[in-house]
């Protein structure tokens, strides 16, 4: 019996250690700091970007022309500068009518320039006073021989009543000449008019009229020489407006001066000045043997009313200087140009209409095929991270192939609200993304493949959580640093793939 | 976030298992309870009252919640998973069985018993992958260029059981049986759990080829994957639902001699078939995540980071179907020998192995047992098992009068520290037994 009593005895004294040594419960799961070292490997983005998605992210690029086969071409179109046949001549003058006999004739008066043969009223009036001698009522018509519509000859009748006193007045309220043809080949318009008293023809004294606000449809006849201004105007090009530093070339630019002309006389455009404002605000001026003379404008003939023909002007490197001018940083084009009309004043008879016009407008071609060295821009963005205390530091993996011939380097500043530079989150040498290889003729033989690999310790996470801007500055060269000119396709393509590697604290 | 997560599953391993197995309990002779280790074990009382009892049961292989969480110099409270990382083994398992026993009886003489008793019983298994532990603490970096299956595996279901037994003496041998009315009340497993998750070298695509299934199934409601939230609807009037089920446990004891007896046991051999609103949430598919589409992002169209969530979904894209299915009871065998020293000590062996969703858990025991007087019986017991080789179990019966109370455990130590424990084990309960 003393050895079971012993063995409970032990039984008793291990069980009251174990329960002196009971856990509390109170702490589970409440956790304060998380020893964590773990890294963690993520795809960031992907993409196959074309020129096209590139260049559509670049901005507003209604610059931008791309042709059927890919190749493309940077449009910088000026304004349309229309000069309308009413600002050229101006409006047609009023002019009184005087017929002191039965069959008279005046002289028609000219329309600015143009010795009008024959005139398509649009609008107008024509109105008539008559006085008699009379002491009856007078009878009367009046008819213009060479008015016409529709093949009927102008013609008004009205009755001069008499008042009881002398001279008696009759007139006739301004007639509505819409549509109306007025042949005037011979310089004078003929009027006639008859009278009758009791039915038998009399003649009164004095017959007159105002022609009033007349506009046309059509004048036909000849046009003396006229010089006019055509168009001041400039073009805009926005190639640099983020540029900070850097060349770019271009290899076959052009500028293209189009003329719409539907007079149709022989007319001539004379460009007056034509230059490049330079980044630098330096004015140069295009120099062609293209332009030292007029250039005649072809011109609808009389059988082809309604009609405009163009003219267009090309200059590029091989009638021009544009090559120079247009590889100097250009940033806008203004030119001056005139039109003359028959310019060797002969008496060849043409038309003008109310719709006649000339229209210019300047073009400037950049085919996107070049060279560029170091050409830099530079963007900022806002920026706003929130913290993130769990990062110890990160490893960002830029896969690239590049079928672009263009090197990208890039510099990424942070700065604060003010502007301030702070720091730089890291500067890419040379080749983040190397440009694709050309052959001579500058077209891409092959792509450029590339793996970088960029730390970004802790400290520059703090400062990019700190910063309240991102500045990117990226610089551009074409294949072998410039040297060479290239090709630029819009279905020219960079694939990038993004990967980051995460160490977590 | 990332913080948030770990802690999330650090916290769901923890907390989500119970294992199995019960070693000390075999050898308590003197307690009807044993009989659940063996139908075939007789007890010398003519009638025997089972009141409500409780067994818990957890087993982690991995680790304690000590192993884990520390406190710091500064007296900070640390989550660390490092020092545990070397004791991954392949497949970890986190094991949770939960019993309430209601009610039992047994009866008979000294040639036969018979027995009926009631058990509401949980039965939980997790079985995790090293790389799970290994992806979600260290991060992916180090499976660059591999393809790893991540996908977790789980069953926890939670049934009622009827069970009816009946035991024989045949001189040289016991034999005994219990068959078992299982009842379901709850399951959510899996059926498939394969995450094929391949971090790809060149930019770290992360590609995912999963065949993954959950089947779910409740009296009551649970929403779905997004909104899970199981609200069961369970009364006394639904001890036999849709979710039937049978298992069966046999045993045999054979006495070599007055001192020395062998014991066999096979239990629960059976399955639930599971039919109450079921719910299978199916996932077949592969998906690779490329990160950001910059071309997308150029044109100015819908792309952020929230994408990651949808790929996440995108990735499992679960389908839903109303399947019913079956899930197999965690089967046990006990092995054991008994030898008694004299009216006061015997000593016991045991092998013990279980089979629980294709995987193997075995275990070995060695006890030793003092009957000091026939109101007291206190017995110790070492056992091995998965990774575990510190386990000292400790199991007590006292009897006043017909008031029969016990308690047993395979990890003493457990038992007052249990947060530095990797296994934990308890039953405790009390009978009214009658000579």
């Amino acid at each position: 019996m003393r050895k079971p009593l012993a063995f409970l005895g032990g039984a008793v004294f291990v069980f009251s250690l174990l329960l002196s040594s009971c856990q509390s419960f109170e702490e589970v799961g409440q956790i304060d700091e998380v020893n964590w070292n773990g890294e963690f490997a993520l795809p960031l983005a992907f993409g196959t970007l074309s020129m096209q998605d590139i260049l559509d992210e670049v901005g507003d690029l209604s610059f931008l022309e791309i042709n059927s086969d890919g190749t493309m071409q940077l449009i910088f179109e000026g304004d349309e500068i229309t000069k309308q046949s009413s600002e050229v001549l101006g409006s047609f003058p009023d002019f009184p009518v005087v017929i002191p006999e039965n069959s008279f004739s005046i002289p028609f008066p000219n329309y600015g320039a143009i010795s009008i043969d024959e005139l398509s009223l649009k609008t107008g009036t024509l109105a008539f006073e008559i006085r008699s001698q009379y002491t009856s009522d007078i009878n009367f018509t009046i008819t213009i021989p060479n008015l016409e519509r529709d093949g009927v000859p102008f013609s008004i009748s009205s009755t001069v009543p008499y008042n009881g006193s002398l001279p008696a007045v009759g007139r006739i309220d301004p007639v509505d000449l819409s549509g109306y043809v007025l042949d005037v080949s011979s310089d004078s318009l003929s009027l006639e008019y008859s009278a009758t008293l009791d039915g038998q023809d009399v003649e009164v004294g004095l017959i007159t009229g105002l022609a009033e606000n007349w506009t046309y449809e059509t004048v036909t006849g000849s046009w003396a020489r006229q010089q006019f201004p055509l168009a001041v105007d400039s073009v805009e090009m926005d190639i640099y407006d983020n540029w900070v530093d850097g060349d770019l070339s271009f290899a076959d630019p052009r500028l293209i001066l189009t003329i719409d002309n539907s007079f149709g006389f022989p007319s001539e455009a004379i460009i007056h000045s034509l230059m490049v404002r330079t980044l630098d605000n330096r004015l140069i001026p295009l120099e062609s043997s293209a332009l030292r003379n007029g250039v005649s404008l072809d011109y609808p003939t009389i059988n082809e009313q309604g009609q405009s023909k163009q003219t267009t002007i090309v200059l590029d490197r091989n009638n021009s200087n544009i090559d120079e001018i247009l590889n100097a940083q250009p940033i806008q084009i203004v030119y001056r140009v005139d039109a003359v009309v028959n310019p060797d004043n002969n008496s060849e008879v043409g038309f003008v209409s109310d719709q006649s016009a000339i229209t210019v407008t300047l073009d400037a071609e950049v085919p996107v095929y070049g060279a560029a060295q170091d050409f830099t821009l530079e963007s900022t963005s806002d920026l706003s991270i929130d913290e993130v205390d769990d990062i110890e530091s990160a490893e960002l993996k830029v896969t690239s192939s590049n079928g672009i011939p263009v090197d990208l380097d890039l510099q990424i500043y942070l700065a604060d609200a003010s502007g301030q530079v702070i720091d730089s989150l890291f500067f890419i040498s040379h080749d983040l993304l190397p440009a694709a290889q050309v052959d001579d003729n500058g077209d891409v033989t092959a792509a450029s493949d590339k793996v970088e690999f960029f730390e970004i310790p802790r400290g520059l996470i703090d400062l990019l959580i700190y910063a309240d801007q991102i500045i990117f500055h990226a610089s551009f060269s074409t294949y072998n640093d410039g040297q060479e000119a290239v090709r630029l396709l819009s279905t020219q393509a960079l694939d990038i793939n993004l990967g980051i590697k995460v160490k977590t604290q | 976030m990332f913080r948030k997560i770990q802690i999330g599953l650090f916290l769901l391993l923890m907390c989500t298992g119970l294992s199995a197995q019960e070693l000390s309990l075999h050898f308590m002779e003197n307690v009807w309870q044993s009989t659940k280790t063996n139908p075939a074990l007789m007890m010398p009382q003519k009638t025997i009252y089972a009141l409500p009892s409780v067994f818990l049961n957890y087993h982690h292989t991995l680790a304690s919640y000590n192993d884990v969480v520390f406190k710091n110099a500064e007296g900070s409270r640390v989550l660390d998973l490092d020092n545990v990382l070397n004791r991954l083994d392949g497949n970890n398992f986190v094991r949770m069985n939960a019993d309430i026993d209601l009610f039992g009886v047994t009866f008979g003489t000294k040639l036969w018993r018979a027995s009926l008793s009631h058990s509401f019983k949980t039965r939980a298994l997790v079985s995790y992958p090293d790389e799970l532990v290994q992806m979600g603490w260290n991060g992916n970096a180090d499976f660059i260029g591999q393809t790893v299956d991540i996908g977790p595996s789980f069953q926890t279901m939670a049934y009622s059981e009827l069970a009816a037994g009946f035991a024989v003496d045949l001189v040289k041998f016991t034999v005994g049986g219990r068959l078992k009315l299982l009842s379901g009340i709850f399951d959510a497993s899996t059926s498939a759990s394969t995450i094929n998750l391949t971090t790809e070298d060149a930019y770290y695509n992360t590609a995912a080829a999963t065949n993954y299934q959950i089947n779910l199934s409740a009296l009551g409601t649970y929403g779905d994957l997004d909104d899970f939230d199981p609200q069961f609807d369970f009364g006394p009037g639904d001890l036999l639902t849709q979710n039937l089920g049978v298992a069966l446990d046999l045993g045999i004891q054979y006495k070599f001699s007055e001192k020395l007896t062998f014991a066999a046991s096979l239990l629960d051999i059976g399955r639930i078939g599971w039919k109450a609103n079921t719910t299978n949430f199916i996932s077949r598919g592969e998906y690779t995540y490329e990160g950001l589409d910059l071309s997308e992002i150029l044109r100015d169209e819908d792309e952020d980071f929230g994408e990651i969530v949808d790929t996440l979904e995108a990735i499992f894209d679960f389908q839903e179907t109303n399947q019913s299915y079956s899930t197999a009871l965690p089967a046990k065998l006990y092995l054991s020998a008994n030898y008694r020293l004299n009216d006061f000590f015997r000593f016991g062996g045991l092998i013990y192995t279980e089979r629980f969703r294709g995987n193997s858990f075995s275990g070995c025991a060695l006890s030793a047992t003092a009957d000091l007087t026939k109101i007291f019986s206190f017995g110790a017991v070492y056992s091995v098992f998965k990774n575990t080789y510190d386990n000292v179990g400790l199991n007590a019966m006292i009897k006043l009068g017909p008031v029969q109370f016990y308690g047993v455990t395979d990890n003493v130590m457990a038992a007052f520290k249990p947060l530095d424990a990797r296994n934990v084990n308890v039953r405790v309960g009390m009978n009214l037994a009658f000579n």
